[in-house]
Protein backbone atom coordinates (compact mmCIF):
# COMPACT_ATOMS: atom_id res chain seq x y z
CA UNK A 1 0.00 0.00 0.00
CA UNK A 2 1.21 3.29 -0.93
CA UNK A 3 1.79 5.86 1.91
CA UNK A 4 1.92 8.95 2.45
CA UNK A 5 5.46 11.02 3.44
CA UNK A 6 5.73 12.15 7.08
CA UNK A 7 5.66 15.94 6.10
CA UNK A 8 2.89 15.75 3.77
CA UNK A 9 0.77 13.50 6.64
CA UNK A 10 1.51 15.41 9.49
CA UNK A 11 -0.22 18.56 8.28
CA UNK A 12 -3.36 16.81 7.36
CA UNK A 13 -3.79 15.52 10.86
CA UNK A 14 -3.06 18.55 12.61
CA UNK A 15 -5.62 20.45 10.53
CA UNK A 16 -7.93 17.35 11.26
CA UNK A 17 -7.00 17.60 14.83
CA UNK A 18 -8.18 21.39 14.56
CA UNK A 19 -11.32 20.67 12.80
CA UNK A 20 -12.43 18.02 15.60
CA UNK A 21 -11.29 20.19 18.31
CA UNK A 22 -13.93 22.95 17.31
CA UNK A 23 -16.92 20.58 16.30
CA UNK A 24 -16.06 19.42 20.20
CA UNK A 25 -16.07 22.86 20.92
CA UNK A 26 -19.42 23.71 19.00
CA UNK A 27 -20.66 20.98 20.31
CA UNK A 28 -20.01 22.16 23.77
CA UNK A 29 -21.36 25.62 23.08
CA UNK A 30 -24.79 24.05 21.46
CA UNK A 31 -25.09 21.70 24.86
CA UNK A 32 -24.46 24.91 26.91
CA UNK A 33 -26.73 27.12 25.19
CA UNK A 34 -29.38 24.48 25.47
CA UNK A 35 -28.81 24.15 29.22
CA UNK A 36 -29.14 28.30 29.33
CA UNK A 37 -32.47 28.06 27.28
CA UNK A 38 -33.46 25.20 29.61
CA UNK A 39 -32.35 27.30 32.83
CA UNK A 40 -34.19 30.14 31.67
CA UNK A 41 -37.18 28.16 31.00
CA UNK A 42 -37.07 26.88 34.07
CA UNK A 43 -36.77 29.89 35.91
CA UNK A 44 -39.45 31.62 33.53
CA UNK A 45 -41.94 28.95 34.85
CA UNK A 46 -40.52 29.48 38.40
CA UNK A 47 -41.72 33.08 38.42
CA UNK A 48 -45.07 31.75 36.81
CA UNK A 49 -46.05 29.47 39.40
CA UNK A 50 -44.87 31.60 42.08
CA UNK A 51 -46.78 34.89 40.83
CA UNK A 52 -49.84 32.19 40.82
CA UNK A 53 -48.97 31.10 44.13
CA UNK A 54 -49.01 34.90 45.44
CA UNK A 55 -52.41 35.72 43.56
CA UNK A 56 -53.66 32.10 45.56
CA UNK A 57 -52.18 33.46 48.91
CA UNK A 58 -53.94 37.27 48.46
CA UNK A 59 -57.15 35.33 47.28
CA UNK A 60 -57.06 33.44 50.76
CA UNK A 61 -56.26 36.60 52.64
CA UNK A 62 -59.37 38.20 51.00
CA UNK A 63 -61.63 35.15 52.29
CA UNK A 64 -60.41 36.09 55.93
CA UNK A 65 -60.14 39.98 55.48
CA UNK A 66 -62.23 40.78 52.26
CA UNK A 67 -61.30 43.11 49.25
CA UNK A 68 -57.70 44.45 50.46
CA UNK A 69 -54.61 46.51 48.95
CA UNK A 70 -51.43 45.42 51.32
CA UNK A 71 -48.05 47.08 52.24
CA UNK A 72 -45.89 43.44 52.05
CA UNK A 73 -43.13 45.40 53.92
CA UNK A 74 -45.06 46.91 56.51
CA UNK A 75 -48.11 44.36 57.16
CA UNK A 76 -50.15 47.52 56.63
CA UNK A 77 -53.57 47.01 54.61
CA UNK A 78 -56.34 49.43 53.49
CA UNK A 79 -60.16 47.66 52.71
CA UNK A 80 -60.91 48.38 49.33
CA UNK A 81 -64.86 49.85 49.93
CA UNK A 82 -67.06 48.60 47.40
CA UNK A 83 -69.12 52.14 46.16
CA UNK A 84 -72.98 51.83 46.30
CA UNK A 85 -74.83 50.67 42.77
CA UNK A 86 -75.33 54.07 40.43
CA UNK A 87 -79.31 53.91 39.50
CA UNK A 88 -79.83 54.73 35.82
CA UNK B 1 -71.24 34.51 31.53
CA UNK B 2 -67.75 34.43 29.93
CA UNK B 3 -65.83 31.51 29.99
CA UNK B 4 -64.76 30.76 33.51
CA UNK B 5 -61.05 31.70 34.72
CA UNK B 6 -59.11 28.46 35.18
CA UNK B 7 -59.57 29.39 39.09
CA UNK B 8 -63.28 29.12 38.30
CA UNK B 9 -63.53 25.92 36.08
CA UNK B 10 -64.95 22.98 37.76
CA UNK B 11 -65.68 19.79 35.87
CA UNK B 12 -66.08 18.68 33.55
CA UNK B 13 -63.59 21.23 32.16
CA UNK B 14 -63.61 23.31 29.37
CA UNK B 15 -65.67 22.24 26.76
CA UNK B 16 -64.69 23.09 23.14
CA UNK B 17 -68.83 23.63 22.03
CA UNK B 18 -69.18 25.65 24.92
CA UNK B 19 -66.11 27.82 23.79
CA UNK B 20 -68.03 28.26 20.37
CA UNK B 21 -70.69 29.50 22.24
CA UNK B 22 -68.98 31.97 23.83
CA UNK B 23 -67.34 32.78 20.59
CA UNK B 24 -70.82 33.73 18.97
CA UNK B 25 -71.35 35.66 21.43
CA UNK B 26 -74.55 33.20 23.14
CA UNK B 27 -73.41 32.46 26.89
CA UNK B 28 -70.89 29.79 28.16
CA UNK B 29 -73.46 28.38 29.63
CA UNK B 30 -75.88 28.46 27.21
CA UNK B 31 -77.56 25.58 24.68
CA UNK B 32 -77.43 27.68 21.65
CA UNK B 33 -77.14 24.89 18.69
CA UNK B 34 -73.71 25.06 17.04
CA UNK B 35 -73.20 23.37 13.38
CA UNK B 36 -70.16 20.93 13.56
CA UNK B 37 -67.54 20.86 12.78
CA UNK B 38 -65.72 23.24 15.35
CA UNK B 39 -62.52 24.37 14.34
CA UNK B 40 -60.03 25.03 16.96
CA UNK B 41 -58.23 26.93 14.91
CA UNK B 42 -61.16 29.29 13.66
CA UNK B 43 -62.07 29.42 17.37
CA UNK B 44 -58.60 30.73 18.09
CA UNK B 45 -58.29 33.21 14.41
CA UNK B 46 -57.94 37.05 15.66
CA UNK B 47 -59.99 38.17 12.80
CA UNK B 48 -62.79 35.16 13.25
CA UNK B 49 -64.24 33.24 9.99
CA UNK B 50 -64.58 29.73 8.94
CA UNK B 51 -61.42 29.07 7.11
CA UNK B 52 -60.54 26.31 9.33
CA UNK B 53 -63.34 24.34 8.03
CA UNK B 54 -66.28 25.30 10.98
CA UNK B 55 -69.96 24.39 10.40
CA UNK B 56 -70.37 28.24 11.80
CA UNK B 57 -68.38 31.73 10.97
CA UNK B 58 -67.03 33.23 13.79
CA UNK B 59 -66.65 36.92 14.46
CA UNK B 60 -63.68 38.12 15.35
CA UNK B 61 -61.51 37.34 19.07
CA UNK B 62 -62.81 40.58 21.61
CA UNK B 63 -59.41 41.95 22.01
CA UNK B 64 -60.49 43.79 24.77
CA UNK B 65 -60.10 40.37 26.93
CA UNK B 66 -56.33 40.92 28.41
CA UNK B 67 -53.91 38.80 26.32
CA UNK B 68 -50.81 37.50 28.04
CA UNK B 69 -48.07 34.84 27.97
CA UNK B 70 -49.36 33.73 31.13
CA UNK B 71 -51.72 31.40 31.55
CA UNK B 72 -53.66 32.50 34.19
CA UNK B 73 -53.40 35.94 33.44
CA UNK B 74 -54.93 35.04 29.81
CA UNK B 75 -57.96 35.75 28.88
CA UNK B 76 -58.22 35.32 25.01
CA UNK B 77 -56.20 33.75 22.26
CA UNK B 78 -52.99 35.27 21.04
CA UNK B 79 -54.18 34.05 17.20
CA UNK B 80 -50.74 32.16 16.82
CA UNK B 81 -49.32 28.26 16.85
CA UNK B 82 -49.51 26.28 19.01
CA UNK B 83 -53.37 26.60 19.61
CA UNK B 84 -54.26 26.32 23.15
CA UNK B 85 -57.82 25.46 24.94
CA UNK B 86 -56.57 26.63 27.74
CA UNK B 87 -56.12 30.54 25.81
CA UNK B 88 -59.84 30.41 26.78
CA UNK B 89 -59.81 30.80 30.23
CA UNK B 90 -61.94 33.56 30.99
CA UNK B 91 -63.02 34.90 27.70
CA UNK B 92 -65.90 37.13 26.78
CA UNK B 93 -67.01 37.15 23.34
CA UNK B 94 -69.22 40.52 24.57
CA UNK B 95 -66.76 42.29 26.66
CA UNK B 96 -67.16 46.19 26.53
CA UNK B 97 -64.38 47.15 29.14
CA UNK B 98 -60.71 46.56 30.19
CA UNK B 99 -59.31 44.68 33.34
CA UNK B 100 -57.83 47.08 35.66
CA UNK B 101 -55.21 45.74 38.24
CA UNK B 102 -54.28 47.75 41.36
CA UNK B 103 -53.72 48.36 44.62
CA UNK B 104 -56.34 51.03 46.52
CA UNK B 105 -55.28 53.24 49.31
CA UNK B 106 -58.37 56.18 50.40
CA UNK B 107 -56.11 58.98 51.64
CA UNK B 108 -52.99 59.19 49.40
CA UNK B 109 -51.22 58.14 46.16
CA UNK B 110 -47.98 57.63 47.40
CA UNK B 111 -49.73 54.85 49.75
CA UNK B 112 -51.45 52.93 47.30
CA UNK B 113 -47.98 53.28 45.74
CA UNK B 114 -46.45 51.39 48.46
CA UNK B 115 -48.99 48.21 48.33
CA UNK B 116 -48.58 45.44 46.41
CA UNK B 117 -51.13 44.48 43.48
CA UNK B 118 -54.44 43.22 45.33
CA UNK B 119 -56.27 40.07 44.38
CA UNK B 120 -59.46 42.03 43.11
CA UNK B 121 -60.14 42.83 39.76
CA UNK B 122 -61.70 46.29 38.70
CA UNK B 123 -62.75 47.28 35.09
CA UNK B 124 -62.90 50.35 33.19
CA UNK B 125 -64.38 51.68 30.31
CA UNK B 126 -61.44 53.57 28.37
CA UNK B 127 -59.99 53.03 25.06
CA UNK B 128 -56.21 52.30 26.40
CA UNK B 129 -54.55 49.50 28.62
CA UNK B 130 -55.13 51.44 31.61
CA UNK B 131 -57.61 53.95 32.56
CA UNK B 132 -57.07 57.41 31.98
CA UNK B 133 -58.64 60.95 32.94
CA UNK B 134 -62.24 60.76 32.05
CA UNK B 135 -62.59 56.73 31.90
CA UNK B 136 -65.15 55.22 34.40
CA UNK B 137 -64.04 52.54 36.57
CA UNK B 138 -66.37 49.40 37.50
CA UNK B 139 -65.95 46.86 40.19
CA UNK B 140 -67.57 43.80 37.47
CA UNK B 141 -67.43 43.54 33.99
CA UNK B 142 -70.92 43.99 33.21
CA UNK B 143 -72.43 45.62 36.41
CA UNK B 144 -73.13 49.79 37.02
CA UNK B 145 -71.37 49.71 40.42
CA UNK B 146 -68.33 51.47 40.14
CA UNK B 147 -65.21 51.94 42.32
CA UNK B 148 -64.85 54.05 45.20
CA UNK B 149 -63.47 57.37 45.26
CA UNK B 150 -59.58 57.00 45.64
CA UNK B 151 -56.16 56.86 44.76
CA UNK B 152 -55.42 53.40 42.64
CA UNK B 153 -52.08 52.22 41.78
CA UNK B 154 -51.95 50.46 38.27
CA UNK B 155 -50.37 47.26 37.39
CA UNK B 156 -49.81 46.10 33.81
CA UNK B 157 -53.34 43.15 33.62
CA UNK B 158 -50.70 40.79 31.39
CA UNK B 159 -47.97 40.88 33.69
CA UNK B 160 -49.26 41.93 36.76
CA UNK B 161 -46.23 44.57 37.18
CA UNK B 162 -46.63 47.83 38.53
CA UNK B 163 -46.68 50.36 35.91
CA UNK B 164 -45.51 52.83 37.74
CA UNK B 165 -48.26 55.18 37.77
CA UNK B 166 -51.64 56.22 40.03
CA UNK B 167 -55.23 57.06 39.30
CA UNK B 168 -57.57 59.14 41.38
CA UNK B 169 -61.25 58.45 41.08
CA UNK B 170 -64.06 60.24 42.15
CA UNK B 171 -66.23 58.59 44.81
CA UNK B 172 -69.78 60.13 45.78
CA UNK B 173 -73.24 59.21 44.45
CA UNK B 174 -73.26 61.59 41.80
CA UNK B 175 -72.91 60.71 37.50
CA UNK B 176 -69.33 61.31 37.68
CA UNK B 177 -68.74 59.05 40.52
CA UNK B 178 -66.08 56.06 39.86
CA UNK B 179 -64.65 58.31 36.66
CA UNK B 180 -60.86 58.86 36.80
CA UNK B 181 -59.99 62.71 37.61
CA UNK B 182 -56.10 62.80 38.27
CA UNK B 183 -52.82 60.95 37.43
CA UNK B 184 -49.48 60.76 38.06
CA UNK B 185 -46.47 58.71 38.88
CA UNK B 186 -45.40 56.21 41.85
Amino acid sequence: MSKLEEKELKPLQENQNKINQVITNLGFSVLQKHGIKKSRKKLFSEIEELDKEQQDLKKELEDSYGKISVNLQTGEYEEIPEQAEIVK
Amino acid sequence: MAVPTYDEMGDPGMELVRVARERVGQDYTSSYGMTNPISLKDLSALAGGSAGGSGNSYPAVNLLNTQSSNFYRNRRPDGSDPLKMSEFFGYNQTLTRREMRFAYSSTSSSTACSYTISATIYWHDGSSTLPVGGDKVYTTYSGTTVATGGFYQLFDPSSGVTNGTWVEVIGGGGGFAGTVTDSGSC
